[in-house]
C-alpha cells in the first residue's frame, strides 16, 4: 500500500462490463513527509473518499480482488488515513 | 489505471490466437499536475473492446489485471481499456470533458 | 521479499473488513546486507506486533498476506509483514 491524496475524480459512462458502476479517483501518491512520490492514477473506491482526503492505495492484480468475480483493476482505495505516526 | 489518449492503432495479422479479432490501439499516459492533465512519459499498446477512437481519452488498466476483462482470459495482454472517459474532474474543476 | 526497516504506523477507523484489527505499519525498505534504504516507504499489514525501529520482512504477494490474514480471497492486501528479523550476515 502507498499512501496518497485523493486530487478528483474520473466520469465514465462507457465502461467494460465487469467493471461495475464503481467510483473512480484521481490520486497523487504521497510519501509520509506528504511530498508527491510517482504520477498521479485512478482508482476504484471502496470505502467513500472525499476530495481532499488522504487515503492508502492496493496496486496490482490484488486491488482487484474484493469482487467476486474480481474487477478488472489494477488499483483500489483500501483504507482512510485518520492520521499516521512518522519517525523518518 | 491510467488515464491515457487513443494516439494510433496496430494492425497485425499473424499474432497469438487469444488476440482474435480485437482492436490493438497506442495510449499515451496523462497525469494531473498542479490541477492540470498534462501528457506522462509512458506509451504502451492497449486491447480495447469498447471502441476507443483517435483522440478519445481512454482508462487502461495494466498488468494481469488486464485479463480480468470481459473476454480476455485467455488473451496474452497487459493492458486493456476499461472505460472510456467522460470527464475529469481535479479539485472539483473539470479539467478535461468530451465534446 | 525484501527487508525493511519499520518507521511508523498509520491508523485508519473506514478500511477493507480484511483488515479489521490489523496494524497498518510504514515500512522503509533496507539492504540486508549493507543497511542502505533502497526505494519508498510504503505501508504494509502486521500482525506480527512489529514496533518503530523493528527490522522486519515483508511479502508483496498477496496470498502470503490472505493466508496470514485468515482471510478468504477477497482481501486487497499485498504487503504483509512475515517475519521480524534477528540478523542478517553476509556469507
Amino acid at each position: 500500500m502507498y499512501m496518497a491524496r485523493v486530487m478528483g475524480q474520473v466520469e465514465a459512462s462507457v465502461r467494460a462490463a465487469g467493471l461495475g458502476p464503481h467510483r473512480l479517483v484521481v490520486l497523487q501518491p504521497l510519501d509520509f513527509q506528504q511530498q508527491p512520490i510517482r504520477w498521479t492514477l485512478v482508482a476504484i473506491d471502496l470505502v467513500g473518499a472525499a476530495d481532499g482526503s488522504l487515503v492508502a492505495y492496493e496496486e496490482g492484480r490484488e486491488a482487484a480482488n474484493p469482487y467476486d468475480p474480481p474487477l478488472p483493476v489494477d488499483a483500489c482505495v483500501v483504507a482512510l488515513v485518520d492520521g499516521y505516526n512518522y519517525q523518518p | 489505471m491510467m488515464i491515457a489518449k487513443v494516439v494510433a492503432t496496430v494492425v497485425a495479422t499473424v499474432k497469438d490466437a487469444g488476440f482474435d479479432t480485437k482492436k490493438l490501439i497506442v495510449v499515451h499516459a496523462h497525469v494531473l499536475k498542479d490541477g492540470q492533465l498534462i501528457p506522462g512519459q509512458t506509451v504502451v499498446v492497449a486491447n480495447d473492446d469498447l471502441g476507443a477512437g483517435e483522440g478519445d481519452f481512454v482508462l487502461v488498466t495494466q498488468g494481469s489485471s488486464a485479463r480480468l476483462a470481459p473476454g480476455m482470459k485467455n488473451c496474452a495482454t497487459d493492458a486493456v481499456v476499461i472505460a472510456l472517459i467522460d470527464r475529469i474532474d481535479a479539485n472539483g474543476q473539470p479539467v478535461f470533458y468530451k465534446k | 521479499m525484501f527487508t525493511a526497516v519499520v518507521k511508523g504506523s498509520v491508523t485508519s477507523t473506514v478500511k477493507h473488513p480484511s483488515m479489521k484489527g490489523v496494524r497498518l505499519m510504514i515500512v522503509q525498505p533496507v539492504d540486508p546486507v549493507a543497511g542502505i534504504s533502497s526505494g519508498l516507504p510504503q505501508i504494509a499489514a502486521d500482525v506480527l506486533g512489529a514496533g518503530i525501529g523493528t527490522r522486519v520482512l515483508v511479502s508483496s504477494d498477496g496470498r502470503a498476506a490472505q493466508d496470514m490474514l485468515k482471510m478468504d480471497k477477497f482481501s486487497p492486501v499485498r504487503l504483509m509483514i512475515t517475519a521480524l528479523v534477528d540478523d542478517a550476515a553476509k556469507t
